[in-house]
């Protein structure tokens, strides 16, 4: 009740602004989602040095609003023109065009929107009513605990990663270097700055994050002549909502794509697009419409929509309770909490309570306004689809510039930023994947702080990660992780040999 | 970098269903249906290509789709896969040889400001190692490409180097720009150039541009108080003009 009451007077406090922000953030973030080359985390680091001048929970609403709607905008472009918006909406876009195609676009656009709208609401309340226990339960962490957290954090970046291992261990240790770049907040000492200020001061991550995911996109898609699928203006875009009885009837849809979407956004840097995947695999595998599946089914969008928008709550928790990034766009809120000085953990909801009630209104706020916008809004989204997306891009080069440079007013960080957009470029097309540089960076520096922390608690006695028993456990689970990790990659070998050798012997 | 060559005798497993048009030459893509056991045929494709159905086991592989793509590496290509590897691992033995030099400004004096940094060059050259072993042993060797449903949002536009390098270079002229133009010129500049090459020559790009160097101008000084670059000499004095022309201070 009084996370409720705390909300109320969020919102009482912070007036029309609070409720403008919203609704410019669940604008923009439909527009990325629509848009052709950019993605909600895109969107997050654009919006991000317009929040500069505001205060912190208005910053964090804002970007709350752009981050949810970013995982539902993208269905307008996949259902109706077979063109993922986001990398999250492949999977409703097999059943979503189907429906399309087959004259029942405004239906498939009525089921996404219904199950962004649950997924976010049930996502929403696991917000409320399991971050504030959980944060109980994590003042009694220590930074053994941490530590562990973050190893499997970073190693389930690896394991998620459908690149080659080599090749996201490059990736994530590449990231964890650059980090340690700077003076040493433990040691005090000056790290790999070769003798220049802009790198005494250390890389900034959130001018990597503008580097590899804003520049590069604008870079290759330049390169790439703006190609791929032309985007056709469609002759109708209407939403109709679906009866109660057809909703019953896909009940259990809603049930395992938002309970699926929020169970696995408990492992830190499982992102939306994920979740979206293993939703889609969990109804085809269980679903009670599994057959009708890939033909044109409602259960095909909603349990990857409704596990999309879900998953936001739960990167939300990982970040408001353990101060852990749980995807690329909470990374990006770190920042934020980081900027104005705020350090999010178990001890926000005892000393900012205002705040978290802020974030609590907003993210409700943001499900129900991008609900409404969702149906209202479609048309005139697609409609911004005739803009050449050169346009487009030249505007995200100049956001990424302000990005970087708005973070210390400095050029060096747009120097950085630079030089990561520019080897996101060589990076994406040799196929080494971006996120574990991303989270490398992130989660290194915290990683680093932990250890050495423990370490110094402890006078160096290393036992002290198997002795407590929740970091052994963490760290149990890590090796499983490990172990999973090596044995799908003995399994593909396996498979690609036993392909190989059936092409032999057909000679 | 892997490269996928156009080579002949490409030959994939199971019964032949589609051959998609825009694939390289050389790939065949195979699905193998549950039980299937049968003779291998195969014919010669116009591009050299093979393609034909093989005997399986069945139970193994069911349902798997999948494309076998030839490969055959030159010493440039290896070369080419090699250097970057190679030069990392340099960069990551001289990180980790840095690390050691790091002074410790605490008084604790466990692991030392090294300790982290050389954790992670070790682990990246070990990465690096591993990687270039991959790049030796699947020189030459066909790489299996197992399908899934979503194949189709996978594919990507194919990208042209030189114009990757204009763009890369009209970013890089840009910042570098911005300190000596100031942002106001540089971005009108920039905006006006990248869109024109971009593709778009049209009557309002010279409006956009302009437009959108002063309207971004206005915002991120008058409303986020973000102190732009604002050049040196004469386009400092112009750049100054025109925020007073704005009302900004």
């Amino acid at each position: 009740m009084d996370a409720i009451t705390g909300m109320v007077q969020a919102v009482a406090s912070g007036g029309f602004v609070f409720l403008g922000l919203i609704l410019l953030g669940v604008f923009v973030g439909m527009l990325v989602g629509v848009l052709p080359g950019l993605t909600f985390v895109i969107g997050v680091l654009l919006i991000l040095p317009f929040t500069y001048a505001m205060e912190a929970s208005q910053a964090l609403v804002l970007m709350i609003a752009v981050y949810v709607a970013g995982t539902y905008g993208g269905v307008l472009t996949s259902i109706l023109l077979n063109i993922p918006g986001e990398p999250n909406d492949v999977p409703l876009t097999k059943d979503g065009y189907t429906m399309s195609r087959q004259g029942r676009a405004a239906e498939a656009l009525g089921w996404a929107a219904l199950a962004a709208l649950v997924g976010g609401i049930v996502g929403w309340i696991a917000l409320v009513f399991v971050s504030q226990p959980f944060a109980a339960l994590a003042l009694q962490f220590g930074s053994a605990e941490y530590f562990a957290i973050i190893l499997l954090g970073l190693t389930g970046v690896l394991a998620l990663s459908e690149s080659s291992t080599a090749k996201s261990f490059i990736s994530l240790f590449a990231g964890m270097l650059v980090a340690t770049v700077g003076i040493d907040d433990i040691y005090g000492a000056v790290r790999y700055d070769f003798g220049t200020d802009l790198l005494r001061d250390g890389i900034n991550y959130l001018a990597i994050l503008v580097g590899v995911y804003a520049l590069t996109e604008s870079l290759t898609r330049f390169g790439e002549r703006f190609g791929g699928k032309v985007a056709q203006q469609p002759g109708e875009v209407r939403t109709t909502l679906p009866g109660l009885s057809a909703i019953r009837s896909r009940a259990g849809s809603f049930v395992r794509g938002t309970s699926t979407g929020a169970l696995i956004s408990a492992g830190p840097g499982v992102g939306s697009t994920v979740g979206a995947f293993v939703a889609y695999g969990v109804e085809k595998q269980f679903g009670r419409h599994k057959l009708e599946l890939g033909t044109g089914s409602p259960s095909g969008i909603i349990a990857p929509q409704a596990a999309s928008t879900a998953n936001v709550s739960g990167a939300l928790i990982h970040l408001l309770v353990l101060g852990i990034p749980g995807s690329g766009a909470s990374a990006v809120l770190l920042g934020v909490f980081q900027l104005n000085n705020i350090s999010p953990g178990p001890q926000i909801f005892g000393q900012q309570p205002e705040l978290i009630s802020a974030i609590f209104a907003g993210l409700l706020l943001s499900v129900l306004a991008m609900f409404v916008m969702g149906i209202l809004a479609a048309r005139p989204l697609i409609r911004m689809l005739a803009l050449p997306e050169v346009y487009i891009t030249a505007f995200v080069v100049l956001f990424a510039y302000m990005g970087a440079f708005a973070l210390r007013q400095s050029i060096s960080d747009v120097w950085i930023m630079t030089a990561f957009g520019l080897l996101g470029v060589f990076m994406v097309r040799g196929g080494y994947p971006l996120a574990p540089l991303v989270l490398g960076a992130i989660l290194g520096p915290l990683g680093e702080r932990y250890f050495n922390t423990t370490m110094i608690r402890t006078g160096g006695d290393w036992t002290v990660f198997f002795t407590r028993p929740l970091s052994a456990v963490l760290l149990a689970i890590t090796a499983g992780t490990f172990a999973l990790l090596a044995y799908r990659t003995v399994k593909e070998n396996r498979r690609d040999r036993a392909l190989l050798e059936q092409r032999i012997a057909a000679g | 970098m892997e490269r996928d060559d156009d080579t002949s005798g490409s030959v994939a497993a199971g019964d032949v269903d589609r051959t998609a048009p825009d694939e390289p030459a050389g790939a065949v893509t195979a699905r193998r249906d549950e039980g299937q056991s049968g003779a291998a045929a195969s014919e010669d494709g116009p591009d050299g290509t093979k393609s034909g159905a093989a005997s399986g086991e069945p139970g193994t592989l069911d349902d798997t789709e999948f494309e076998v793509i030839e490969r055959r590496s030159s010493p440039r290509d290896l070369a080419a896969e090699l250097i970057p590897e190679l030069g990392l691992i340099a960069l990551a033995v001289y990180l980790f040889y840095l690390a050691g030099t790091f002074q410790n400004q605490a008084e604790q004096d466990l692991l030392g400001p090294g300790f982290w940094p050389r954790l992670a060059a070790a682990g990246l050259t070990v990465a690096l190692v591993v990687r270039i072993v991959q790049i030796f042993r699947e020189r030459n060797r066909p790489i299996v490409k197992v399908h899934s449903e979503f194949d189709e949002f996978e594919e990507k536009a194919e990208l042209d180097w030189g114009r990757t390098a204009l763009a890369m270079a009209l970013a890089v002229a840009y910042v570098l720009s911005t300190m000596f133009l100031g942002y106001l010129i540089s971005t009108a500049l920039f905006l006006g150039v990248f869109i024109w090459l971009g593709g778009q020559r049209n009557r309002y790009v010279p409006l956009v541009a302009i437009g959108g160097a002063l309207i971004t101008t206005y915002v991120f000084i008058g409303i986020v108080f973000v102190s732009l670059p604002t050049g040196v000499g004469v386009f400092d004095t112009v750049t100054v003009a025109i925020y007073r022309l704005l009302g900004l201070q």
